[in-house]
């Protein structure tokens, strides 16, 4: 059952509990993911607080993975942080994609705060709750963000505290995070228009594949976004 | 003390990109081509990213990585549940390794 069919009411303080229940699913596909960061993390000699302080800061796996890996590789600091940079450029489109939710009847704290735990879970979420706004969407997005961070630090936890202990061979989780990735594409599918820059946006993103850090993916969704041609738009001006 | 700042550096820019639309620009700054377009967004990063994790991967290891994905497909079109989809596609990567 979608987040649109189950939130009908938008004063409802079931919102938390609601916003608990659809991202827990999706809180658990993160644990893998979040091992390996935490193992990246000891590699590159970075334990303890600021480790977390950091992982929660930047609270996007794939491109803290980067910036460590560049970091190991012995890239120095400007290439990791444009490696991370690059990976999170969608941030910028998800932004402009879900912005007027939080302009629109929210306090200023939420504008300048809430945005910080914009993933692509949360902003997949947030698109199918598209009927909440103001306190509603402000009591759900929170939840989500809060319930995704907080798993997401407990795995990354736990890989700095297993480090070494872990076999290094494949495992049932590894496609943990690209089913992920299928169950939030598969609402978009019916629409044709859609269907079509998935597919355009997934060739390309293989054809990308060779290009460094980030790029293949980015260069990725501008393609899809290309084929897309005009549709419904999502910000109010 | 390296990783930490470049980590540090990356939330930095990752913020200003997040906060960009919610505090600080109108959409209405966009131009009207990438406003015609943000619908898009979601479908064109998620198959990206997809795309990418499975073409990253090793040879060996796509075709079981691709019956696995179309079980999580199937169990959350007709399920609507990401919970279905990742243990679904879990379990059809451990039958096919074990088999």
């Amino acid at each position: 059952m979608s987040t649109a069919q189950l939130v009908h009411d938008q004063a409802s303080p079931s919102l938390v509990s609601r916003g608990a229940i659809d991202v827990m699913p999706l809180a658990l596909s993160v644990v893998p993911f979040g091992v390996v960061v935490g193992l990246a993390l000891d590699h590159a000699g970075l334990v303890g607080v600021p480790a977390l302080v950091g992982t929660a800061l930047l609270y996007a796996g794939s491109a803290q993975l980067a910036t460590l890996s560049v970091i190991t590789a012995g890239g120095g600091v400007v290439g990791a942080v444009i490696a991370g940079a690059v990976i999170n450029a969608r941030l910028l489109l998800y932004s402009a994609s879900h912005g007027h939710r939080f302009r629109h009847d929210q306090p200023t704290w939420f504008r300048w705060v809430a945005p910080l735990t914009t993933v692509d879970q949360t902003f997949a979420l947030g698109a199918a709750a598209g009927h909440l706004h103001g306190a509603a969407f402000r009591r759900y997005w929170t939840t989500i963000g809060l319930v995704l961070g907080t798993v997401w630090l407990a795995a990354v936890a736990l890989g700095m505290s297993v480090s070494g202990g872990l076999s290094a061979g494949p495992s049932p989780m590894d496609v943990a995070a690209p089913a992920t990735m299928v169950s939030l594409l598969v609402p978009y599918l019916p629409d044709r228009r859609l269907r079509r820059v998935a597919l355009v946006a997934a060739l390309a993103a293989m054809v990308g594949q060779a290009l460094p850090s980030g790029l293949g993916v980015a260069g990725a969704i501008f393609a899809g976004l290309v084929v897309a041609g005009p549709g419904r738009g999502e910000v109010e001006a | 003390m390296s990783a930490f700042i470049a980590l540090l550096a990356v939330a930095a820019i990752s913020w200003a990109m997040r906060i960009s639309f919610t505090a600080v620009f109108a959409g209405d700054r966009l131009p009207e081509w990438v406003r015609a377009r943000l619908d898009a967004v979601g479908p064109a990063a998620f198959a990206a990213l997809l795309a990418g994790h499975v073409a990253g991967g090793h040879a060996s290891a796509i075709p079981t990585t691709v019956v696995a994905l179309v079980v999580a497909g199937v169990l959350a079109r007709i399920t609507g549940s990401h919970l279905a989809a990742v243990v679904g596609a879990a379990l059809a990567w451990w039958l096919m390794s074990v088999a």
